[in-house]
């Protein structure tokens, strides 16, 4: 893979790191498949997203469905690029502790 | 799993993330046979005599918008099919046959049998079918391998 390895402490979070992996997948998810699947309250996956989105990483739409407004959220190429970086350098770091090498600081 | 998690933590927490995301959502096979109408239309209106044209092109147009729509709603979430790294060159395959197709139905309205409409029209419906199934094949291998 040809994306650099780089630790990204606004990635690295739990709550964050799930809500990444998720969106990783697809263009976007609605927001209540997002908190059902990381199994947190609105206003917990409201801060994640926030911080996320002031990171410039994801981008929330709202759009009208059955009467409500739904929130939509999606990477920006930002934050896939962010999180391919961050997924690399666990990967190293992960490849560096099986082989028994000195761990890089995190 | 902790604040500063271990890598190999972190890299669990993201395969569970995906574990079942959303790789193993099956969807019904109406959605295929819409998906292959849709895309069969959209040929085979190419090579339709008038008025028969705009009206193909826009059922076909507005069944996929349609087919869109009720995609999200019913499952939260939405990826296009060049989106994916890998997957996308099976959507570029697919929409590199339907052009083919689309030209033999322009052929038979400006110069061959006047009914190649309906066979390019059947072909793409498989062809859509076939390709949209491949599609899915290669992008829920691509998750899985993401992250691993």
């Amino acid at each position: 893979m040809s994306t650099v390895p780089v630790f990204d402490p606004v990635i690295h979070a739990p709550g964050r790191l799930q809500i990444c992996a998720i969106l990783s997948g697809v263009d976007d998810a609605e927001f209540g498949l997002i908190r059902d699947r990381i199994g947190v309250s609105d206003s917990v996956l409201s801060k994640h997203l926030k911080q996320l989105e002031e990171a410039g990483y994801v981008a929330l739409t709202k759009a009208p469905f059955e009467g409500r407004q739904r929130t939509w959220i999606g990477l920006t190429g930002k934050g896939r690029r962010a999180f391919a970086a961050h997924v690399a350098e666990l990967q190293r770091l992960a490849a560096m502790t099986a082989t028994g090498a000195p761990a890089a600081a995190v | 799993m902790t604040q500063d998690p271990d890598p190999h933590e972190a890299l669990a927490a993201i395969r569970a993330a995906r574990a079942d995301f959303p790789a193993s959502v099956d969807y019904p096979f109406t959605y295929d046979l819409l998906y292959g109408a849709a895309c069969g239309l959209l040929v085979a209106a190419q090579g339709m005599p008038r008025p028969w044209d705009f009206v193909a092109l826009a059922l076909a147009l507005a069944g996929l918008g349609l087919m869109i729509v009720s995609w999200r709603r019913k499952f939260g979430w939405w990826v296009s099919g060049y989106s994916p790294k890998r997957a996308r060159w099976v959507a570029l395959g697919l929409g590199a046959v339907f052009l083919g197709l689309i030209g033999l139905s322009m052929y038979g309205r400006y110069g061959g049998p006047d009914w190649l409409w309906l066979v390019s029209g059947g072909v793409g419906f498989v062809a859509a079918i076939v390709g949209s199934r491949l599609w899915m094949r290669v992008w829920r291998r691509e998750l899985a391998e993401a992250g691993r």
